[in-house]
């Protein structure tokens, strides 16, 4: 029981307190912003693929057909840093952050062929500073804003073996989300008022994330996964310094269909991953009109996994878990020369095992680049660091 | 799960160290309308424009105006309940009414001053010249002649003892029926100012010479208990009526001109903000006059009364907040409340008036120190030359455009 208030508790907390964002990105600006790609940390050490990959402690988070229980109620909680350095012209800065980037909770019901999965994870990640200047003969002014929001998706569903090498999930996703962005005016001459313009928007809608996994060999696994497009209500408030508060807009807006295929190869003491993502961006409107500048995201992963021994009887370094991986992704983000923004990632992870092999801590670290055009005059260096605990007990099992 | 409870914790505190360094330049690279939002600069001109005077109460000031100017002239009501202090039984032998000469138009001239006494009671925070009118005796009480030489005493002699000693019997018995006196000067073209019973120091003071009953003599300096300047003004507009076409816009602390301007701003949207609001003034230098400071304060409040402006008496000016004051100085070709401070109060009150267009019946500007000596500015009210009129020069942004806003 004192488990199960804990587990409630960290809910809410984390219902209440994050908001998914990562560190600054201009990129993060057009359509809902940067699409959050995340399976489980120890995907993110593999290339972040892991669509068709089954295993025990990796609640994937993606994946809803892929659940790998052993009869134990399993609780993930996964958080991301981010380091950018933005290179704008001959300029460069920097921006870090971090933030919750996933909650999955896994309970087996009838006989293990049955999961109940809950879970809390961004969706879309938005967070951007920026600065604007406005000179005249009687002042110097500089805009800034910030803007920091996303889109959260809140999931119940279940996993449903069918057979041992055939499962299917499906969750029920209730979006929701704040866009909120301050303008900030300041002048040089202190005989000008500055401003604070906050425009808040709100989004929520429902949507359906279907699973699919098969073993068709004992080394091999697929995975495939689906996401429909869905209707996103948006109402957008204006409150200006003085408390003018303009009208609010309310418009309609479509969250774009998703789907991935995985595959994944499984050798004693190896496992190598391979998935294909993508989201119909391209399709996303506003009031039945075609958004501006945004393009389908689609995202190729490869990694792969070492793991020495998976007995807890033997020595701690051999149950140590060491991955690598790379990705390189489309994001949806379109520049002024109409070139889509390309993502390149490197990442290096490590799992480490702890209480008998009932928990596992994943660390991953990623370093790469985002660009587009080369005649655009701005790109971004990206360090994240991906931590990720999972823990399996048995929760809800008959005393007698 | 306390494991992750922790990690939980430690990794939302890091959530708080988020570093965010705005990214440069960035009208390079968001294509928002209004991302700079700072609209080009916006002058408007009054649509309706009024002028009117009216007495207005002296007795808080710290100063005392005697004289005549032209269009403009002052007596000087004054109160002595302290009295009492001298003996009652003494025959008085003399009184002199000494007041100290802070500023004068003409410090060479000759001031011939003349005293009467006040029959009706009378309190200097409320009292003006119209309250005293024929309450005024005909025979003089005392009055006498000085150089009006700045930070020298004018004594005024009281002839009249009796008036004197009945005075100080009032004062004594406390009866009250005594109400001072009022100092009237016929000398043409020169004011004086005098401090007054409100000054920190240099308060007139009344002497009074008694001789007691064995032939004796006491002297005794008694300090004024009340006083206030009583200004008229006697131009081509009468009191309390407006010039709704006036060729001068007027402020000034004797006569108690005002002038009211009314500015249209509809073409503003009600999201704007407001950054800066200047209202400026084409002075019109040979009709200001700030000889006496080298300058005189200016203020300006809203009004919330309806258009159009045709009695004073339903005038309502909005004090709820500060108003913006500044420096004018008759000598410069423009006034403008233009200091940090006032500009900002200004730019306030126009927010105010975007924000809800109602609200804006127009303001009024005064003098922020009426009653306290002749100086006055003019401007210009440009019904002549539009180039000339006043204007408030208006720097205002509008909120960007939202990012779902396609």
């Amino acid at each position: 029981m004192k488990n199960i208030l804990s587990f409630l508790l960290m809910n809410v907390v984390l219902l209440i307190c994050t908001t998914p964002s990562s560190a600054d990105s201009y990129y993060s600006s057009q359509g809902l912003g940067i699409p959050s790609y995340y399976i489980s940390a120890q995907a993110v050490g593999m290339g972040g693929a892991g669509i068709g990959v089954r295993q025990y402690l990796a609640l994937n988070e993606l994946n809803p057909g892929a659940c790998d229980l052993k009869g134990f109620s399993s609780v993930a909680v996964g958080f991301q840093g981010e380091y950018v350095t933005h290179f704008i012209g001959d300029h460069s800065q920097s921006s870090i952050s971090a933030n919750a980037a996933g909650f999955r909770f896994a309970v087996p019901i009838a006989k293990q062929r049955f999961a109940l999965l809950v879970a809390l994870k961004p969706k879309v990640n938005s967070e951007l500073s920026m600065e604007f200047e406005n000179f005249s003969d009687q002042f110097q002014a500089i805009r800034t804003l910030n803007s920091k929001g996303g889109l959260n998706t809140a999931s119940i569903g279940g996993n449903f073996a069918i057979t041992k090498k055939l499962a299917v999930g499906l969750m029920m996703d209730f979006n929701f989300g704040a866009y909120r962005e301050t303008w900030v005016t300041d002048f040089d001459d202190d005989t000008y008022l500055s401003s604070s313009d906050e425009i808040t928007s709100h989004l929520w809608g429902k949507g359906l994330q279907l699973g699919l996994f098969a073993q068709p060999a004992s080394f091999l696994s697929l995975g495939a996964v689906l996401s429909t497009s869905s209707s996103l209500k948006g109402e957008t408030t204006t409150r200006t310094k003085s408390g003018k508060e303009i009208d609010p807009l309310r418009q309609d807006m479509n969250y774009p269909l998703s789907a991935g295929v995985g595959a994944a190869l499984t050798l004693p003491k190896f496992l190598m991953a391979v998935d294909f993502y993508m989201q119909d961006w391209d399709q996303f409107e506003i009031d039945g009109k075609n958004a501006e500048n945004v393009g389908d995201f689609w995202r190729l992963s490869l990694g792969g996994e070492y793991l020495d021994s998976k007995e807890y009887l033997t020595t701690y370094s051999r149950r140590i878990a060491y991955r690598i991986g790379a990705s390189y992704a489309k994001l949806p983000a379109v520049d002024q020369y109409g070139e889509q923004t390309a993502e390149i990632l490197g990442s290096v992870g490590f799992g480490f095992p702890f209480n008998k092999n009932a928990g596992r801590l994943d660390l991953a670290f990623e370093v790469g680049k985002r660009s587009s055009s080369p005649l655009f005059l701005y790109s971004e260096n990206l360090y994240r660091l991906s931590i990720s605990i999972t823990n399996a007990e048995k929760w809800f099992q008959r005393s007698f | 799960m306390r494991k992750i409870v922790y990690l939980f914790i430690v990794l939302l505190l890091m959530n708080h160290c988020s570093k965010n360094t705005p990214i440069q330049n960035g009208d390079d690279l968001l294509n928002r309308n209004n991302e700079l939002g700072i609209m080009p600069e916006l002058t408007v001109r009054p649509a309706q424009m009024a002028v009117y005077w009216q007495k207005r109460a002296a007795g808080n000031a710290a100063t005392l105006t005697l004289g005549n100017d032209q269009s403009i002239s002052s007596a000087i009501v004054l109160q002595w309940r302290n009295l009492s202090s001298v003996d009652s039984s003494y025959r008085v032998d003399s009184a002199n009414l000494y007041l100290h000469i802070s500023a004068t138009t003409d410090s060479t001239a000759t001031m011939e001053v003349t005293a009467y006494e006040v029959t009706k009671s009378w309190a200097g925070s409320t009292v003006t010249g119209d309250s005293l009118t024929g309450h005024f005796s005909t025979t003089p009480v005392g009055g006498g002649s000085f150089i009006a030489k700045p930070s020298t005493y004018a004594v005024i002699p009281l002839t009249d003892l009796n008036f004197v000693a009945a005075w100080i019997k009032d004062a004594k018995d406390l009866t009250q029926e005594m109400n001072g006196l009022v100092l009237q000067s016929t000398s043409q073209n020169l004011l004086t100012m005098f401090s007054s019973a409100d000054a920190a120091t240099l308060a007139p003071f009344i002497e009074v010479t008694t001789r007691t009953e064995t032939d004796s003599t006491e002297i005794d300096t008694v300090y004024l208990s009340d006083d206030a300047s009583l200004f008229n003004y006697s131009g081509y507009l009468a009191e309390k009526t407006f010039d709704n076409t006036p060729q001068t816009l007027r402020v000034d602390n004797g006569a108690g001109f005002r002038s009211l301007l009314y500015f249209d701003l509809s073409q503003i949207p009600e999201s704007a903000t407001i950054h800066k609001a200047l209202l400026s003034f084409y002075v019109q230098q040979d009709q200001s006059n700030t000889s006496i400071d080298g300058q005189m304060s200016a203020a300006t409040l809203p009004l919330s009364s309806d258009l159009p402006w045709d009695d004073p008496a339903s005038l309502v000016i909005v004090t709820s907040s500060s108003p913006p004051v500044d420096a004018a100085v008759a000598e410069s070709e423009t006034f403008s409340f233009d200091t940090s401070d006032p500009v900002k109060r200004v730019s306030s009150i126009v927010q105010k008036w975007v924000n809800d267009s109602d609200s804006n019946k127009g303001m009024v500007i005064y003098a922020a120190n009426e009653g306290r000596d002749w100086q006055k500015m003019s401007f210009y009210s440009g019904l002549q030359d539009t180039l000339l009129a006043p204007t408030l020069t208006i720097t205002y942004s509008l909120p960007p455009e939202h990012r779902f806003n396609r």
